[in-house]
């Protein structure tokens, strides 16, 4: 940990990390939103409705109307 | 097709829902003492257990931990078995994460009520219970983990990856902000000192908030809302593009609780921009669940659990929108440190989680009894009581905190605080007190209401422990189409190597915001002269710490002029080196203590002053509302760890001397002594003058640093000349320039001292005089006038302070420093 330590003391211009942290929130972010509006519609549907078929007991389905 | 039967285990529901309502009602009530304790001060019964500092940890973990973690739990083992379509793993993983959770909270309530407390917000336990939490967290992990491997459906719905991400979130958090090296079973020293834990605690504090109150939240809002209102959510794109940018942002944001504080200027940039654009996903999970109910909103008329639903989306909206708004430097200069702060938090806690739990527990509970709910009506009356108690809670505290700030920033005309004594801006907020309590009491009424319906529902209905179900099992994937999937499909096919990824992408996130903070020695600007605590001071601190002492007061003056008026010099990062932990504190109910040790400042009290002070407040401050500390006075001071204590600082390197845990005891010995002799009737063995110790080094090493500062200026000569033209002149110099800060006449004022009689702060001579106006004293905030005029005038004014001194005006301030015989 101290020769870690040692190295990580000496990064140099340390306040461009926000910058790089900025960069690389963005960057990611485009990745998710390509990913998603490619990702085909057939999935979507299928997987939204998994919280309304999940098996529970007929009568008790019958009182949630 | 083969169809399985399984069962889905709903008895480890049960437990949870138990234990959610048990612990929600203990949290509640210890609410409603500690709101009722800033009214009626007496209300902390002079008893250390029942003390606010100690008691208000206990409120908070207590609906954190208790009530919401076991909301949580209870949604989590529902909703997962359901949404994959398998009984959990390991039935005795589940009963083991649920009575290890239990015998943790539990714990919790009882060492904080001791004093066991690290003193960071929502982090208090200390270390035997941290690893606790770790063994426990690592159970529900491996427990969830598993359900996902031996699920039937192929696709995982997205609130499971909100549990996910709870899970990984937590355990990173817990982690990092838990690293603490032990004195003793019931004591430790975390390993992170001044600002690098402060930003440490935060970042945990903030994420924390992410992933404990928000992201499993959003879970089970995705999973029962949706239910409710039978009906799919708005936009599934929607959920995936914001639960992605919420965990991310959620990582960086952790600063802003810090601004205006003794933080470097990039990390606190760092946090309000990612705090501001944190709306933009946490907007996206609201408008998601709140677009859910297009076309069924007449349900919402009928059904109370949609009407919780709908007001605890809100109320996240709305916290959510507060939050970057509170992120803005010059929104946070007004609301920190004041009551607007509980009154967001609360739209949060009571709002979206406490309101969002009560709707689940109303769709629950009929279910698993498999009966119809006792009354509807009586839970559409909880849901009004509820919100309405909510808003009887937060508004009047919205009024508190704006009142507080406007006050503690108020100047009047002569360019002095118009109200100089804090305690005037504390007696202002009693009636808001008293009517946020009045809020509490109504919310406990509600609760009630509900208990009474669920044991009414219960008891009508039938358990229904295992319930039966049937499914396909989940299809291979053949093996020739395995190389050619898509990145998604592979990860959720493999949910271990999903949860590691998923834990590697959040820890990036996080050590890219930490490391730099914690590494980087150019970010601590040292000061020469701190020096560490000496070890009664340290027996002090931990004393102050272990009291709860931060729930009320602050030890960070910010850079405004209305706190270096009021409290003196603002803090500095390099003042805080040896503060294991660190205390700065997020709320003022009494002052800002960072500056009790400067002798001659604004908040210097005698060492007998804070005597009588702790021992009855009000025989010191009439009408003050913090409680009384007799127990101080009883206890004698335990030195049995304090070479131990001595040495873990020398590992974690404060600069004693070697050898130094040896002596230590003698030391603190001369020096308990040496303040009991000026105090009549105090005992020097016990634990009240170790607190007094500890005030009077606050500030005390900073103040050093002015004097140095004094000396290094040369002398200039100077002889005063009694000529009248030129004391004219000196006059209407003066009269025009140093009126504000020393009177018309040189008698002094709240901001400097009296100039006409013989004792001096910075030396009393005719060149010592002429060199302070010349040169100045920044740090004490008197102008180098040397800049501002010309040699003439500063002669001349001096000639004039001169020719004032012993003249004796109207409601001279009292001698400030050193006498000198003239």
């Amino acid at each position: 940990m101290k020769l870690a330590m040692r190295y990580l003391e000496q990064i140099e211009n340390i306040e461009i990390t926000s910058i790089l942290s900025f960069i690389f929130f963005f960057s990611f972010f485009l990745v998710i939103l390509y990913h998603v509006l490619r990702t085909k519609t057939k999935y979507y549907d299928q997987v939204s409705h998994f919280p309304l078929e999940d098996g529970n007991l007929e009568t008790i389905e019958a009182d949630n109307k | 097709m083969e169809i399985q039967k399984f069962t889905y285990d709903n008895k480890i529901v049960r437990l949870f829902t138990f234990a959610t309502l048990f612990y929600g009602l203990i949290a509640i009530l210890v609410g409603l003492l500690i709101a009722l304790q800033l009214p009626f001060p007496e209300m902390n019964f002079k008893l250390s257990f029942l003390t606010f500092g100690r008691v208000r940890p206990i409120h908070t973990n207590a609906v954190i931990f208790g009530f919401i973690g076991n909301a949580i739990f209870t949604g989590v083992y529902y909703s997962m078995q359901r949404l994959l379509k398998t009984r959990m793993y390991s039935d005795f993983l589940s009963k083991f994460h649920f009575w290890g959770w239990q015998v943790i909270i539990l714990s919790a309530a009882i060492t904080l009520a001791l004093g066991f407390s690290m003193s960071k917000e929502y982090a208090e336990l200390e270390w035997p219970l941290d690893i606790a939490i770790a063994i426990v967290w690592l159970a529900f992990g491996a427990n969830i983990t598993g359900t996902m491997m031996k699920r039937r459906t192929k696709h995982i719905y997205v609130a499971i990856w909100f549990y996910i991400a709870t899970w990984t979130g937590i355990a990173l958090l817990h982690v990092v902000n838990s690293i603490e090296i032990p004195t003793s079973w019931f004591h430790s020293y975390p390993v992170y000192a001044g600002v690098q834990d402060a930003i440490v605690q935060w970042w945990y504090g903030h994420n924390a908030v992410a992933f404990f109150l928000t992201t499993p939240f959003l879970g089970l809002m995705y999973y029962f809302l949706p239910k409710v209102a039978n009906r799919p959510v708005y936009s599934y794109k929607l959920s995936i593009i914001h639960f992605w940018s919420l965990i991310f942002l959620y990582m960086w944001a952790g600063p802003h609780h810090l601004l205006y504080q003794a933080l470097p200027d990039w990390a606190q940039t760092l946090g309000v921009v990612f705090s501001v654009m944190l709306i933009a996903p946490s907007w996206g999970g609201m408008i998601n669940g709140l677009l859910t109910l297009r076309g069924v909103w007449d349900k919402v008329r009928e059904e109370p659990i949609l009407k919780f639903f709908v007001v605890a989306v809100t109320s996240y909206g709305m916290a959510t929108f507060e939050g970057p708004l509170l992120s803005f430097k010059n929104v946070n200069a007004i609301s920190h440190f004041t009551d607007w702060t509980p009154a967001h938090t609360h739209i949060g806690g009571m709002g979206w989680n406490g309101l969002l739990t009560f709707g689940m527990l109303y769709w629950l509970v009929p279910r698993l009894w498999g009966r119809e709910l006792y009354s509807k009506k009586l839970a559409n009356n909880h849901f009004w009581i509820a919100t309405i108690g909510m808003l009887f809670w937060a508004i009047p505290m919205y009024w508190a905190g704006v009142t507080q700030s406007l006050m503690w920033k108020e100047f009047n005309a002569d360019g002095l605080l118009a109200y100089p004594n804090f305690l005037e801006t504390v007696v202002q907020l009693i009636p808001l007190y008293i009517t946020r309590a009045f809020g509490g009491f109504l919310f406990i009424v509600g609760f009630f209401m509900m208990l009474y319906n669920f044991r009414k529902t219960m008891v009508l209905g039938k358990f229904i422990g295992d319930e039966e179900v049937s499914a396909p099992p989940l299809e291979q994937l053949p093996k020739k189409r395995v190389g050619k999937e898509s990145l998604h499909s592979l990860l959720e096919r493999k949910p271990v190597q999903f949860t590691i990824l998923a834990f590697i992408a959040l820890t990036i996130g996080g050590l890219v915001e930490i490391i730099p903070m914690i590494t980087i020695k150019a970010n601590i600007p040292t000061i020469s002269t701190v020096k560490p605590y000496s070890p009664l001071e340290l027996q002090g601190r931990d004393i102050y710490v272990r009291e709860g002492c931060y729930n009320c007061h602050s030890q960070q003056v910010r850079p405004f002029r209305s706190e270096v008026e009021r409290y003196g010099d603002y803090s500095k990062v390099g003042e805080f080196v040896y503060d294991y932990p660190f205390q700065w504190g997020s709320k003022r109910t009494g002052p800002d203590l960072a500056r009790t040790g400067v002798i001659g400042g604004k908040m210097y009290k005698s060492a007998n002053w804070q005597y009588n002070h702790m021992l009855d407040p009000e025989s010191t401050s009439p009408g003050s509302i913090m409680p009384a500390y007799p127990w101080l006075f009883d206890n004698k001071l335990n030195n049995s760890s304090l070479k131990r204590k001595i040495e873990v600082m020398q590992y974690l390197g404060v600069p004693y001397p070697e050898g130094y845990a040896d002596i230590a005891l003698s030391d603190l010995m001369k020096q308990a002594q040496s303040i009991a002799d000026e105090i009549p009737g105090a005992n020097p063995d016990s634990e009240i003058i170790a607190m007094i110790a500890y005030l009077h080094k606050l500030g005390r090493d900073i103040s050093v640093t002015d004097e140095s500062a004094d000396a290094a200026i040369e002398l200039i000569d100077f002889t005063p000349s009694s000529e009248p033209e030129l004391l004219t002149n000196g006059e209407a110099f003066y009269v025009k320039n140093c009126v504000a800060c020393h009177g018309l006449h040189g008698e002094g004022n709240a901001i400097g001292p009296n100039l006409t009689d013989n004792a001096y702060i910075h030396g009393g001579s005719d060149s010592h005089i002429f060199t302070i106006v010349s040169e100045g004293a920044p740090a004490k905030g008197m102008q180098a006038w040397k800049y501002l005029a010309t040699e003439n005038q500063l002669k001349d004014v001096t000639s004039y302070i001169i020719s004032l001194i012993g003249s004796q005006p109207e409601n001279a301030k009292a001698p400030q420093g050193v006498e000198f015989v003239r």
